[in-house]
């Protein structure tokens, strides 16, 4: 039987804390590979700290919903959030930064499209949801 | 977070991280990594072996810290990172902004190197 695992985060950067403990959980339970496990863990932070940081002021998200679940040999994070519609698939991804440079950052999406194998973005009732699939790599 | 300084013979001073560089492990050592890495002229070595998770709010710190330390004369590196660090460290291109080392002698090596 396919198993899944949620969690409802606020819209606040405390929350953050809360993600990798989630994780552990059902990586525990369920035998999840520490390789796949830790790249859940990494795209989740980086995309719900997105959700929180860029979120737009007037109308900001409430409610961050992540649910993990079993899909063969996949797994599949969906992250809902009742923000104003967003894209990130859509957006570009920022100029890599250099050194003679004032910038930092930029790194997030860049993070999520190198270390997930599929990135899904639809918006329904009112609500952002972001998929990304996660095929098993042979350990390094 | 954790965060132990040492200075070596060489000239080289270590600062060692241990946890997770996550928003809340960050801010936990920001203040004082970014004193002893960008504080003054030197050579830093950034021990990474012991850091679990980094997420992309710590390399702002590991990148902001190098460039000041580089504006400065100086010059830093990250060592022995995590596989999954690593592959995090190379998703981003953080491995074409400071250079990666597989061990502290290789490092001190390194950044003697860069300061002739």
């Amino acid at each position: 039987m396919p198993w899944s695992a949620s969690l409802q985060v606020g819209n606040d950067i405390a929350e953050l804390s809360r993600l990798g403990a989630w994780v552990e959980s059902w990586a525990t339970q369920h035998r999840v590979a520490d390789e796949t496990a830790q790249r859940i863990d990494l795209c989740a932070t980086e995309l719900v700290t997105n959700v929180i940081t860029h979120g737009h002021s007037d109308a900001p998200a409430r409610v961050i919903e992540l649910r993990i679940a079993e899909a063969g040999e996949n797994l599949i994070l969906d992250i809902d959030d009742d923000g104003v519609a967003f894209d990130p698939t859509l957006a570009p991804l920022a100029a890599p930064v250099t050194m003679d440079s004032d910038r930092v950052g930029g790194w997030g999406m860049r993070i999520v499209r190198k270390l997930s194998d599929e990135v899904h973005y639809r918006r329904a009732h009112g609500r952002n949801r972001l998929s990304l699939v996660f095929y098993p790599r042979p350990a390094a | 977070m954790e965060l132990r300084a040492q200075d070596t013979p060489d000239g080289v001073k270590t600062i060692i991280l241990t946890g997770r560089m996550d928003i809340a492990g960050t801010q936990e050592i920001e203040q004082q990594f970014t004193t002893i890495a960008a504080g003054q002229k030197a050579l830093i070595v950034v021990d990474l072996s012991g850091v679990t998770f980094l997420a992309s709010i710590g390399m702002r710190t590991l990148v902001s810290c190098a460039r000041a330390q580089m504006n400065r004369g100086g010059a830093m590196a990250l060592v022995n990172p995590a596989p999954m660090v690593n592959q995090a460290l190379i998703a981003a291109g953080l491995d074409s902004l400071i250079p990666i080392y597989p061990d502290l002698e290789q490092a001190s090596r390194g950044l003697q190197a860069s300061a002739r």
